[in-house]
């Protein structure tokens, strides 16, 4: 059987999935494929030498967008006699080139017969676990030196337009090339394949602006363009490096964005604009790569909500949730044009636009975005009070196709009472109160520093102070000294412990004298794992640590509560969990998944990973970044970057240098004196050991 | 759209396009002719004429479906990815615009929609960005919103 590995190229929103010799052969349980704009352009693609499947000996996955194939024909046994080398080098760029080489190892000529089968189902990304019928018709057109794929329905029409370098017989399934190499000599071919979106008359549309190619020379400058990691735990600078990658192949840019980019959520299935998953990786960026923060907060401005539209769940002001290019987008099936049902990205979106200025001191986008920024915050008061109670809470309005749960944690089970059963709707989830906090409080500074309006600053933060107060009363368990998840549509708390309590040390709406039992909280054994903070407490009725939102370890999570941790003061809670996470990170060479399973660490002594289709994930990705900057306690201060390192005991030392930002570019150096408890310290090095 | 963009060229300076500059030009197909619409934006200033001058942007489509767009009956987005709008060149202007647009104007307030608040009055910030669309656009009872913008826009 084609093993079960799948491996993924892409650059933008086109990749390729398939298994490891290279072939794609699409069904619902293995959803491989080129896939571009959210349909799948090739559902079949297999190589074959005279009638024979071939071996994989090795992938080299050179680059994100770049990866080859070394097979040779199968013998059918486990030995290997190879006479022959095949070698696919497959490259995404508007679809992909596969560049295939045949070394003859033969001491005489051999003719072959190398033939490519292609087939295109056009699925759209939301059905291939679902085969779907297709209601417009499928088409196949063999043209002189081309081979094209097509789907239409109205006036919907997507091609895939296949062409090879070399001579190749094309008939409606594939082509065939007739080849003939010499003793010990070589054949090779480029086959190109291309995803098109056909717009009236046949003229192809493009809805990406043209960033070029894929190359390595754009990637070695987006590593060079980011701070410097010198450190003496290895382990660290190998993170750092791999989240700086993986940051690179998740850049997306959509058509609008004039070629700059911004982060996707998740590698591959989600390569498309998030309201909350961009803001969230950007704001963990921002001191590593800033023009990703500026990007998002351009293309979410263009796109926020101006009118009420109850099949995409928008409101006037809101920022939208997730944008989709697909069938089931364009004929309105799915509601992701955009869709808007979240109940975070408004306020996060002020959040970012503050926090982007402070490092960046770009004022001129301030001022460009003044008018989203009070639409958002508008919006906070005007749209999203479901209750009258003064709160954002969420409830969807498109019933059929929208999302039921418009916060982060948005599986069904996530928010429960300590009895395990679950609230109705509207619900008021804790972290929402946090964000239109620290959302008022920052609108506030823009207003007055920017806008020219302080009377509106004032409005503003007389509004979030008298937020803070109700919600430090109404979300208050006092019998568990920590906030309640969330309220109920009758105002109730829904009072199970979770790590939600972490974010509102983030936005800073928890009282002083409350947040020392929230830090005791995170740090305590029903909520701390040993390598992070679960997302549901241990001993709460739904607690399961391989609980999607119910157990788990989110490193994303944890990044924030790092940073709220911080914000309080409470160092040495921060570096203990930034040294779990990172000691994670570890364990995934570098590549921390979405979540982790929520075993006390000294039951599983590693991070069992939740199993889920994204990886890399963006803010999974953004968490080490976001980490480094809670250590070495970066925080801009008018037009100085101040630095308060604490880093965890295991970590001799940091240096990060040439941070950019307003005050151009400045080093950061840290020591690591946080004592660790022995069983959440990081890892030792093993030349530690040998000494 | 004729109406639409004729209004849109009347208010002068559209505050949903500040962000926004460019030309984008509407070859509206009705009837075997071709019409041609040029709107210029300049952050937010917004004049429109005719005539086929070049232009960032260029959109080609039936006037049914551009009609049935400045209605708020068809979604652009959706349109353009079905096909049923054709745009060349920087299609950025496009997206902008869209958001002058008004929303399905027939759809029955919800259940879920907010209840009305005495406390609108108070409310900062609604009066800047909530103002002239939902006014001209939305049946005013749903939204404090909306009621507040009706009144300014009746003083």
């Amino acid at each position: 059987m084609g093993g079960s590995r799948q491996i993924s190229v892409l650059y933008g929103n086109t990749f390729v999935v398939s298994d490891e010799h290279g072939d794609i052969d699409a069904s619902p349980i293995a959803p491989t494929g080129l896939f571009a704009w959210d349909t799948r352009y090739l559902s079949t693609w297999s190589l074959r030498i005279d009638g024979e499947t071939l071996r994989a000996l090795s992938v080299d996955d050179l680059q994100y967008f770049q990866t080859k194939f070394f097979l040779v024909p199968d013998t059918g046994t486990v030995y290997t006699n190879a006479k022959l080398t095949v070698i696919r080098g497959r490259t995404v760029a508007d679809g992909f080139i596969e560049e295939l080489t045949l070394l003859n190892h033969e001491d005489h000529a051999v003719e072959l017969t190398v033939r490519i089968s292609a087939g295109a189902d056009f699925a759209d990304i939301f059905d291939v676990k679902n085969a779907q019928p297709k209601k417009g018709r499928l088409y196949t057109r063999v043209e002189p030196d081309r081979l094209v794929c097509g789907y239409e329905r109205e006036n919907f029409c997507r091609e895939t337009v296949i062409w090879a370098s070399a001579p190749a017989a094309i008939d409606e399934n594939g082509l065939t090339f007739s080849v003939r190499m010499p003793a010990h000599g070589d054949w090779t071919a480029r086959v190109h394949v291309k995803a098109s979106v056909v717009g009236t008359g046949g003229k192809e549309m493009v809805l990406e602006r043209d960033r070029g190619r894929p190359d390595l020379a754009g990637l070695d400058a987006w590593i060079r363009q980011a701070p410097a990691l010198e450190c003496d735990w290895t382990p660290l600078t190998v993170t750092y490096q791999r989240s700086l990658v993986d940051l690179a192949a998740l850049r997306f840019a959509p058509l609008t964005s004039g070629g700059r980019s911004l982060p996707a959520a998740g590698l591959p299935w989600f390569m498309t604009l998030f309201g909350r998953d961009s803001i969230f990786t950007s704001l963990q960026a921002l001191p590593f790569e800033p023009e990703l923060a500026g990007t998002t907060l351009r293309e979410l401005g263009a796109r926020q909500g101006t009118r009420i539209d109850d099949f995409r769940d928008e409101d006037p002001g809101r920022i939208l949730h997730e944008m989709r290019y697909g069938e089931s987008a364009a004929f309105e099936e799915q509601p992701h044009t955009p869709y808007y049902g979240n109940a975070d990205a408004t306020p996060l979106f002020v959040v970012l636009l503050d926090e982007y200025e402070m490092w960046t001191g770009d004022a001129d986008l301030v001022r460009q975005l003044e008018y989203q920024a009070r639409a958002a915050l508008a919006w906070i008061d005007d749209y999203a009070d479901l209750t009258g109670a003064g709160y954002i809470s969420y409830q969807r309005r498109n019933e059929l196709t929208g999302l039921e749960n418009q916060c982060w944690k948005d599986s069904w089970d996530s928010i429960s009472y300590r009895d395990g059963t679950l609230p109705g709707f509207p619900r008021t989830t804790c972290e929402l109160q946090g964000y239109a906090y620290d959302a008022k409080r920052r609108g506030a500074r823009l207003a007055r520093l920017f806008w020219n309006d302080p009377e509106y600053a004032d409005r503003l933060e007389k509004s979030a102070a008298d937020l803070k107060r109700r919600f430090n009363r109404d979300f208050w368990v006092s019998d568990g000294r920590y906030f309640a998840v969330a309220l109920d549509e009758d105002g109730r708390q829904v009072d199970t412990l979770t790590s939600n309590i972490g974010h509102l040390l983030w936005s800073g709406i928890v009282d002083k004298t409350k947040a020392r039992a929230v830090a005791g909280h995170l740090m305590g054994s029903r909520l701390f794992s040993g390598w992070g903070v679960r997302t549901l407490a241990a001993g709460e009725q739904r607690f399961n640590p391989i609980g999607y939102h119910t157990g788990t370890v989110w490193p994303f999570d944890n990044s924030f509560i790092a940073w709220g941790l911080r914000r309080y003061g409470f160092k040495q809670e921060a570096a203990r969990i930034a040294a779990g996470i990172l000691d994670a990170a570890e364990f995934f060479d570098g590549r921390l998944p979405e979540a982790f399973g929520g075993y006390d660490r000294a039951l599983t002594r590693y991070p069992v990973q939740y199993p889920t289709a994204c990886t890399p994930q963006a803010w999974s990705t953004g968490a080490p970044l976001l980490l480094l900057r809670t250590m070495l306690g970066l925080e801009p201060i008018g037009d100085y970057l101040t630095v308060d390192p604490a880093l965890p005991m295991g970590i001799g030392h940091v240096a990060l240098l040439e941070i950019p930002g307003r005050w151009g570019q400045v080093d950061a150096f840290g020591r690591g004196r946080v004592e660790m408890r022995l069983e959440d310290r990081l890892r030792r090095r093993p030349t530690a050991d040998v000494l | 759209m004729e109406e639409f963009l004729t209004e849109l060229g009347r208010r002068g300076h559209e505050p949903l396009l500040a962000a926004a500059s460019g030309t984008i030009r509407f070859d509206v197909h009705r009837g075997g002719r071709t019409e041609h619409r040029l709107v210029k934006v300049d952050r937010g200033d917004v004049t429109v004429t005719t005539g086929k001058n070049k232009a960032d942007a260029v959109v080609e489509a039936d006037a049914e479906v551009l009609d049935r767009i400045a209605t708020g009956e068809v979604n652009a987005t959706a349109a353009v990815l079905r096909g049923a709008l054709h745009i060349e060149g920087n299609p950025e202007l496009l997206v902008q615009l869209q958001r002058t647009f008004p929303g399905p104007s027939n759809a029955p307030a919800p259940a879920t929609r907010p209840p009305a608040k005495k406390a609108a009055a108070k409310r900062p910030a609604a009066e800047k960005p909530a103002a002239s669309r939902s006014a001209a656009k939305k049946p005013a009872a749903k939204k404090p919103a909306a009621k507040k913008a009706v009144r300014k826009a009746a003083a």
